[in-house]
């Protein structure tokens, strides 16, 4: 068939379909209506029994029709209260119930940094896409925090395990650790009582996430450790069958924390590099992005077909083989607790990990961050952060704040477009320079600096360097270079220097002023390009 | 345990005329459209799973639907009717059966249940016409062949829908309108010949 026929007819169609555009959330509504129609009937009993309960319901609700006609004369009506988010809260667990439709919260605290004695909450909120409700379940979980939660596709409820808790304190002082396990079926809470259960020192956190593979609930986490010292911790898999738990055994296994996203076909667990679970073990997949910082939270996008995560102040996407950094008109302003919301087809960001300054929802339409509802808590940002910004409004900002320390010295030229991210006291002052897909990243500031030691292929040097003040470890006129590895053009590497200058408060004051400035994929020219900008 | 099911590093994508209207289903960990732990798990009332079998699909249903039933009300019913039969015959979708041709044979099955169903639809068809600017330039053909097309029965229509629009193989669009292959092809010729276009091949 000649191409200019086909194209004609399909043209014709274009044009008349113009007229009947496919209507908005046709596929939202025909998908969610048909498994929820299906799963009505399912559950129908038999036609008699059908048609008896169906006398019976006329019958009630004849009954109550006739008495609400009497009550209503003597009782006011009443609205229904306003929809208010839960408080802003940390530590908590928020998944999608699937079987009804609705994201379900747990627990947390209202606070930050958990201390033992500290009251946390065990209150449960669902949303439905429109209000969220707060449930008074006849039973609940106690109080806790930092518990896991995953919706059991297999089973149709949301398991909850273990967490700690802060209001009971141990013989020895510390947090207690739970191991008990709940599941919530919409409308309250039931603990299970399995044969087998983890004993995970949550101090580590866990995650857990439904296995489309195995259609079983994963859960990783950390043994406790004897020693106190958390080096000695080890990871652990598990899975839940709806009764039990059943502990795995990878041959391979990731030893850092990190969090399982759920969804499509497989599941996948963000923790020091992306690890796919293959039915038996973890499987590396691809490293992080460049500006991982291990407190960022994540979600399965299917519509996308792509992992979204907020993580730096960010919004990257991972589409199976590269993280992307998106640049959407506004996003939330912290991570948040994040899953997928099936009625939206939308990823939904509600709230902040790890505080308790924002309770807004947003909601990730694949290009932009979209603000569904506006929290209780204005957030702002950290008094003497500026970011991001560009770099001349960031060295506007740094030289008009920091007032007791002079010279204040900024680059003035930089390898790449970069944004820039401030951080400073009237003494002290640290600026992040990131390019668009932060593979680029320099950071430099008034700081005592403690940087991490090198391995084997690294280089430590004495370079001279400006005018800097004589110290034990370099005389006058020079600096200390440091790369971590020489084999890589492009490693990390910093420049530490004392320069002549004072610091008025006396707390802090030394013989000169305190630089640091380091640098990620950079070359070494590039680099020095970047540190003989200083002025 | 069970093991992963093996499958293409790539799902495969849906397959449209390569225009604009290309879209990307997904990437990662989205459904592979033969994919049986996802027929799975949609018969267990996996509404996700579910909408990654049959949801990239609902807009092509809708537009097949319209061309079909020509009004976009009833078009969408019979998405909404026919998502709801997918989902009670998941269980008869068999393994080497494509999604599309499966999905959209039900659509397909809707549409004419629907149509045999109302019998105003002649009626409604008179008023389908409306009163057209002045054309310009090379309008002219195009109105002509725009007519052409909405006098052509429906399941002409669907036909080239399917063959054109889509761009489906002729032994799929033989499949989901429950015609032979031969008979689909016959009627790609007979509505192209009558709308005098240049006819070189119908075989794929």
């Amino acid at each position: 068939m000649s191409n200019p026929t086909r194209d004609r007819i399909a043209a014709t169609f274009d044009r008349e379909l113009e007229a009947s555009p496919v209507p908005a959330g046709l596929r939202s509504r025909a998908v969610h209506a048909a498994v929820a129609a299906a799963r009505q009937q399912q559950g129908q009993p038999p036609r008699v029994l059908a048609l008896l309960a169906a006398v019976l319901a006329i019958a009630v609700i004849a009954t109550l029709v006739i008495g609400s006609h009497v009550l209503r004369s003597s009782v006011p009506t009443r609205p229904s209260p306003p929809s208010s988010p839960p408080a802003p809260r940390s530590d908590a667990s928020l998944v999608f119930d699937q079987a009804h439709g609705d994201l379900v919260l747990f627990g947390g605290q209202a606070g930050y940094g958990g201390k033992v004695g500290q009251a946390s909450d065990n209150d449960t909120w669902t949303w439905d896409g429109k209000s969220w409700t707060l449930h008074h379940s006849a039973s609940a979980p106690p109080a806790r925090i930092s518990q896991v939660m995953a919706y059991d596709t297999a089973h149709h409820d949301v398991v909850l395990f273990g967490g700690t808790t802060l209001t009971a304190t141990p013989a020895r002082g510390g947090p207690a650790y739970l191991n008990d396990t709940w599941t919530w079926n919409g409308s309250t809470w039931k603990e299970q009582h399995p044969a087998h259960e983890p004993t995970f020192d949550f101090s580590w956190p866990a995650t857990m996430a439904f296995d489309p593979v195995s259609r079983t609930v994963l859960l990783f986490g950390f043994t406790k450790s004897t020693s106190g010292n958390l080096t000695n911790m080890r990871s652990e898999t598990w899975s839940w069958g709806g009764a039990d738990w059943a502990q795995l055994s990878p041959s391979s296994s990731p030893q850092g924390t990190g969090a399982m996203v759920g969804g499509g076909t497989s599941l996948l667990l963000i923790a020091g590099q992306i690890w796919r679970w293959d039915g038996s073990n973890w499987i590396g997949v691809g490293p992080l992005h460049n500006d991982a910082t291990g407190l960022g939270s994540a979600a399965y996008d299917p519509q996308g077909g792509q992992i979204v995560s907020l993580d730096g102040g960010d919004t990257w996407t991972w589409d199976g083989s590269a993280w992307t950094r998106q640049h959407p008109q506004a996003q939330p302003q912290t991570a948040g607790y994040m899953a997928y919301f099936a009625p939206l087809h939308e990823v939904i960001s509600w709230g902040d990990l790890w505080g308790n300054t924002n309770n807004d929802m947003w909601a990730w339409d694949g290009s932009t961050w979209n603000l569904v509802q506006r929290g209780t808590v204005a957030y702002a940002s950290p008094a003497g952060q500026l970011g991001p910004a560009a770099p001349a409004a960031a060295a506007a900002y740094i030289r008009q704040n920091v007032t007791n320390t002079s010279p204040v010295l900024l680059p003035t030229w930089l390898p790449v477009t970069m944004d820039a991210t401030a951080d400073l006291t009237a003494d002290f002052f640290n600026v992040d320079y990131r390019s668009d897909q932060r593979d680029k990243t320099i950071t430099f500031g008034i700081v005592v600096a403690n940087p991490p030691p090198g391995g084997p292929g690294s280089s430590d040097k004495r370079v001279k360097f400006r005018n800097a003040v004589a110290l034990k470890y370099a005389p006058a006129g020079y600096a200390e270079y440091f790369v971590y590895d020489t084999s890589s053009p492009t490693s990390a590497r910093w420049l530490m220097w004392i320069e002549p200058g004072t610091m008025s408060n006396p707390q802090v004051a030394g013989p000169g002023v305190p630089y640091f400035l380091s640098a990620t994929g950079l070359t070494d020219a590039e680099f020095w390009q970047v540190a003989n900008s200083l002025t | 345990m069970r093991q992963r099911a093996s499958r293409k590093a790539r799902p495969p994508c849906f397959s449209e005329p390569s225009r604009s209207r290309k879209r990307l289903i997904g990437v990662i960990g989205t459904a592979s459209l033969d994919d049986p732990g996802l027929v799975r798990a949609a018969m267990a009332g996996d509404e996700l799973a579910f909408d990654a079998l049959v949801g990239p699909l609902i807009p092509h249903a809708y537009r097949l639907a319209a061309v079909f039933l020509r009004d976009p009300g009833e078009a969408e019913d019979a998405v909404q009717e026919a998502c709801l039969k997918a989902w009670r015959s998941l269980d008869r979708l068999r393994r080497d059966t494509a999604v599309r041709a499966w999905f959209l044979t039900i659509v397909a099955n809707q549409c004419r249940s629907m149509r045999r169903a109302r019998w105003w639809s002649v009626v409604r068809r008179a008023t389908v016409e409306r009163s057209e600017p002045p054309l310009m330039e090379g309008q002219e053909d195009r109105m002509d062949l725009d007519r052409e097309v909405s006098r052509l029965p429906d399941t002409d229509r669907a036909v080239l829908f399917l063959f054109f629009y889509l761009d489906l193989p002729l032994a799929e669009v033989a499949r989901i309108l429950k015609i032979s292959p031969q008979a689909a092809k016959s009627r790609v010729h007979r509505a192209v010949t009558r709308m005098r276009l240049d006819m070189v091949e119908v075989s794929k």
